[in-house]
């Protein structure tokens, strides 16, 4: 025993104050990696909101995706024919129809304090610094289904405070969208019964992850379904 | 397979050949096409359809160009002819296709990308199929499934259960690759301190 002590002993004296400097270190490096892939997706938002607000530079959107959202201000007027319908309706060829992975137009759900950039598709450059409509789904004013998807992490966090009459805002480059929340669901990812991709009526889903504070894969999301309460439609040929 | 392929090339020519002009619409060509895309075929006595979400990624993409008359005849014979080879195959969907079938089907993909440098690729992660043209833009992505006309699941070409990828992660789990990697990074980095303690018997 006495042996053992002094063997043990030994080993301390030979590494001296060293044991007490190296593991601790270590010990703190392995956390703050933890910590870091913890926030980082939440910092990033943040920083980059900051850069805006705080920076006197232009805003240049163009180093990931290209931008053709140029908002329409709420008194400005937009040229309108008669649509089959007989009421008012953007003129097609006036309207910049968006490809896959641009930036068109911004959604706000002020009540949610839910604002972000809105592109077309919904890839991961898409997610990461914003909202992204689903390329199978279509653009506000085309009178289909708009199916938006959002980080809950990120920029849809805000629905966690959806309800029933709330407004959600959509702006674009051809025009403003105004639709009042209806209902909101916790689905399975994979119930297709969540969205109608082929409805000829022009409704809204917006959807995140659920529940919001699921770190790993989640198989159910909160899905927030809204109508359109104003907003010109696109002619159709 | 062969319809699939069909369809799926149908849509590359319109994006090779068609002239970008950016502005809304759908002329009477192009409605042509998606008429024809709406078409269903009979699998196994099953009426079969692609997914709405399909047909309106065209629509989506023909939005942003214009295709001519020629263009479009060429593509709905190509399409009819696929409709017919595909019937006769005998396969209830995408996911009985033989894995050969399936390689079939990139190899046609990539061959028709090469001659205008687009290209085409199948994500083995998501399972899904991406088409880009030459400028990288995405004219076509999802999961190759076909749907029954009365609803019901569809499996990918794997077998699972899909959507056709239309619900994405959305969540914190949607980097959890990098997530596991300073994981394990982190564990095995504290591992290794401990390990260091005991050899030394701190």
């Amino acid at each position: 025993m006495s042996e053992h002590n002094g063997h043990r002993h030994k080993y301390n004296k030979k590494l001296g104050g060293k044991s007490f400097l190296i593991l601790p270190i270590i010990f703190c490096f392995g956390i703050l990696l933890i910590m870091f892939a913890a926030v980082s997706a939440t910092l990033g938002p943040v920083g980059s909101a900051a850069g805006i607000v705080f920076s006197d530079a232009e805003k240049n959107y163009s180093t990931e995706y290209n931008n053709i959202f140029v908002p329409v201000k709420e008194d400005e007027s937009v040229d309108t024919v008669t649509g089959k319908d007989g009421k008012p309706a953007i003129k097609a060829d006036t309207v910049v129809y968006p490809g896959y992975g641009v930036r068109f137009g911004e959604i706000s759900i002020p009540d949610c304090k839910v604002k972000c950039p809105l592109f077309m598709g919904d890839d991961d450059i898409s997610l990461k610094n914003g909202a992204g409509v689903y390329y199978g789904s279509f653009i506000p004013g085309y009178g289909g289904t708009i199916l938006i998807a959002g980080h809950n992490n990120t920029f849809f966090n805000g629905l966690k405070n959806a309800k029933a009459g709330q407004e959600i805002t959509i702006r674009t480059s051809y025009g403003n969208y105004k639709y009042k929340i209806s209902k909101t669901e916790i689905k399975d990812s994979l119930d297709t019964s969540a969205y109608d991709l082929s409805a000829d009526y022009e409704n809204l889903v917006l959807y995140t992850c659920y529940p919001f504070d699921e770190v790993g894969l989640t198989s159910k999301r909160l899905f927030v379904y809204a109508d359109l309460t104003d907003g010109i439609q696109i002619e159709k040929n | 397979m062969k319809k699939i392929s069909a369809i799926i090339v149908a849509l590359l020519i319109v994006a090779i050949s068609a002239v970008t002009a950016f502005a809304a619409g759908i002329n009477d060509n192009e409605q042509k096409v998606l008429d024809e895309l709406k078409t269903s075929v009979e699998m196994q006595g099953v009426e079969m359809n692609w997914p709405a979400a399909y047909v309106n990624q065209a629509e989506n993409y023909f939005n942003t160009i214009d295709m001519t008359s020629d263009q479009a005849e060429q593509i709905i014979a190509v399409i009819r002819s696929g409709k017919t080879q595909l019937e006769s195959t005998g396969a209830k969907n995408i996911a009985e296709c033989t894995a050969e079938q399936k390689k079939e089907l990139m190899s046609s993909l990539t061959k028709v990308m090469e001659p205008v440098n687009g290209t085409a690729s199948f994500d083995n992660v998501s399972g899904e199929v991406a088409l880009k043209s030459e400028s990288g833009e995405v004219i076509f992505k999802a999961v190759p499934t076909l749907v029954a006309k009365d609803g019901g699941k569809s499996v990918d070409v794997n077998g699972k259960t899909t959507d056709g990828g239309v619900i994405k992660i959305t969540g914190a789990s949607a980097d959890m690759l990098s997530f596991i990697l300073i994981g394990a990074a982190a564990v095995s980095v504290i591992a290794g301190g401990v390990f260091f303690a005991v050899r030394k018997r701190i």
